[in-house]
């Protein structure tokens, strides 16, 4: 392909047509040039056509805006590029080479439909608009066009793809009403993660995904992968840390019939079912060594050899990697590979653990509740203590551990409210090792020698229960883990009123 | 309304037309690349000087160019009609229909 190239954007170097007197002849002042090109930047766009003098001129021109240019002078080249690289426009030359435009159209919006194409003809009839538009052109020019022209079509789709851009996103947010794509919270952190799964969406590059056990991984891949291009392609996680390093070669290489003991058939890999969509390794931090190298080789490659297999096989599939380990320390050890490392690393994605974002607690309380509530029927609410509890406890299990204690909360609460009591012992254990040393009078009384007698510490342990539940002596029980009977004798024993 | 009276000699014509639309739809190429080069380079080219003339003169002819190029594809189109109205009545078939549609003049189509 010796016409075909990518052209790195640098709006440094815009040509001095776009910042001169000439420009304002255009009405391209520096203004507007600059901001065409702070919009424009992002876009990456695809120029197919037989003609050099055109293809280059246009790249020229769109370059001079800010897109990153790609050129192709036919179908073939077209599809090559659109194989590994995220294409947000095309501009198509109906009558190309070979393979005639229109059944170049319907191909490129067979494997990328959200490719905005503008279809470009030298004989534009009405016929072959219809199609066009009915094969899903975003618009129909006709040749000639002049500079000025193609600076018009190229602001009117930049517009058109800012515009879907923030109607996706606003579309995600209005889902999950508090969040983003599956994912719940507010926080300055989180707000700036969505952004980097908007832009990783877009992107068919491998992503990293580093997070503490619990933070929502699998979540963030599924958010990178339901709002991309290839939304429509297969999802498929695989748990490199649960899986024996046998079952996972087999899982994601395929095998041979015959391979081992047991292959009666042979089996796909999953990188090769993929097929278009996204391979998601969880824990890959704990993936074996020999088989890094294995997985390296498929990611330089794009081929895999399924196990006891002699033939490799073809695969077109996106990697999300996601781990809780510091990877970079595993490579500082020898545990896994720096090359594969730096191959998954390309974009890496941060979850923040839950303590660093306490002001996501109450909404994402509020949404298991809600979840609970679809699966139920019951509504339920919290009180203000036991959320006061759970935003001062530091959960470090992250989202997935406040999940559990609702979900485990909303099964053993017997009314509406979810209180102190219903949650994990091990939340108010937290709550009562971080309390304040106890008030003077509701202190247990210190002998001289130092000793407290136990039943002189349950009486302590009882009544300071009593008093910081505001008298709810069901709730004192059951935080205390003993019987209501038992409390109340207790209670009488101690002379205190019932 | 014209009168076909040799069917073959109205396939011959299409054919010809056929050609020339072919031709047209090069020379539109060609003159896409001559006006998008002639405004690049009219802007490169300080306006100062025999090189601004030259260049503003190239953008000029090929602006011109391609006026002549909507032009000549106007009568092709008008030239078919006229051949393709006896074939049409011969073969029953549906003519195509010419549509101009440039960035600058919007969703215009249709122009028959």
């Amino acid at each position: 392909m010796p016409d075909e190239h990518r052209v790195p954007r640098d709006p440094g170097e815009l040509p001095p047509f776009l910042i001169g007197n000439e420009g304002r002849r255009f009405g391209w002042t520096k203004m507007t040039v600059q901001q065409a090109t702070t919009e424009a930047n992002l876009l990456n766009l695809l120029i197919v056509d037989d003609e050099r003098v055109v293809r280059e001129g246009c790249r020229d021109v769109a370059q001079a805006l800010g897109f990153s240019t790609f050129t192709a002078e036919n179908a073939d080249q077209a599809y090559k590029i659109l194989e590994s690289t995220s294409v947000d426009v095309i501009l198509l030359d109906l009558r190309l080479p070979g393979i005639g435009g229109l059944e170049a159209l319907r191909q490129i919006k067979q494997r990328r439909p959200e490719t905005v194409v503008i279809v470009v003809t030298g004989y534009a009839t009405v016929q072959s608009a219809v199609q066009a538009m009915k094969h899903g052109a975003y618009d129909y020019v006709t040749k000639p066009f002049n500079l000025d022209e193609l600076r018009l079509l190229l602001d009117r789709v930049t517009g058109h793809l800012k515009l879907t851009t923030e109607n996706r996103i606003l579309r995600e947010q209005v889902k999950t009403r508090h969040g983003f794509g599956g994912l719940v919270g507010r926080a300055p952190e989180m707000e700036r993660l969505y952004r980097i799964i908007t832009k990783a969406a877009n992107s068919t590059h491998p992503v990293l995904i580093m997070g503490e056990s619990g933070t929502g991984k699998e979540v963030v891949a599924r958010a990178v992968h339901f709002t991309g291009t290839y939304k429509e392609k297969p999802f498929i996680p695989v748990d490199c840390g649960s899986l024996v390093p046998t079952l996972i070669e087999s899982e994601l290489f395929g095998y041979v019939k015959g391979a081992f003991t047991g292959a009666q058939h042979s089996k796909p890999g999953l990188l090769s079912m993929a097929d278009g969509g996204t391979v998601f390794l969880d824990e890959i931090g704990e993936l074996p060594i020999d088989l890094q190298s294995k997985l390296l080789r498929a990611l330089q490659e794009k081929e895999i050899r399924p196990v006891g297999g002699t033939k490799a096989v073809p695969i077109n599939v996106r990697i999300l990697a996601a781990t809780n380990r510091d990877l970079e320390q595993a490579v500082q050890q020898g545990t896994f590979r720096r090359d594969l490392y730096f191959r998954l690393n390309v974009l890496t994605l941060r979850i923040p653990p839950l303590r660093e974002r306490k002001q996501d607690i109450p909404l994402l309380v509020g949404h298991f509740l809600e979840r609970a509530e679809r699966g139920t029927g019951i509504q339920r609410n919290i009180s203000d203590e036991a959320l006061k509890l759970m935003l001062a406890y530091d959960w470090p299990g992250n989202v997935r551990e406040l999940e559990n204690c609702l979900d485990r909360a909303c099964a053993l609460t017997s009314g509406p409210t979810i209180h102190m009591g219903d949650l994990p012992t091990t939340i108010q254990n937290w709550h009562v090792q971080t309390q304040a040393p106890l008030a003077p009078q509701a202190a247990a009384v210190i002998p001289s020698n130092g000793i407290v007698p136990i039943a002189e510490m349950e009486k302590h342990a009882i009544l300071e229960a009593i008093t910081r539940l505001h008298g709810d002596k069901l709730e004192a029980a059951r935080l205390l883990g003993i019987g209501k009977t038992t409390l109340y004798r207790k209670l009488k024993e101690y002379g205190a009123a019932i | 309304m014209p009168i076909v009276t040799n069917p073959g000699r109205v396939d011959s014509g299409e054919r010809q037309i056929l050609e020339i639309r072919q031709q047209l739809h090069d020379l539109s190429n060609v003159v896409t690349g001559l006006l998008i080069t002639a405004g690049l380079l009219r802007h490169f080219v300080p306006l100062t000087g025999n090189g601004g003339r030259y260049a503003s003169d190239l953008e000029s002819s090929a602006e011109r160019a391609a006026t002549l190029v909507t032009e000549l594809r106007v009568g092709v189109h008008q030239l078919q009609n006229v051949v393709g109205a006896g074939a049409d009545e011969a073969r029953a078939v549906e003519r195509t229909n010419l549509c101009d549609v440039r960035p600058s003049l919007g969703q215009r189509s249709g122009e028959d």
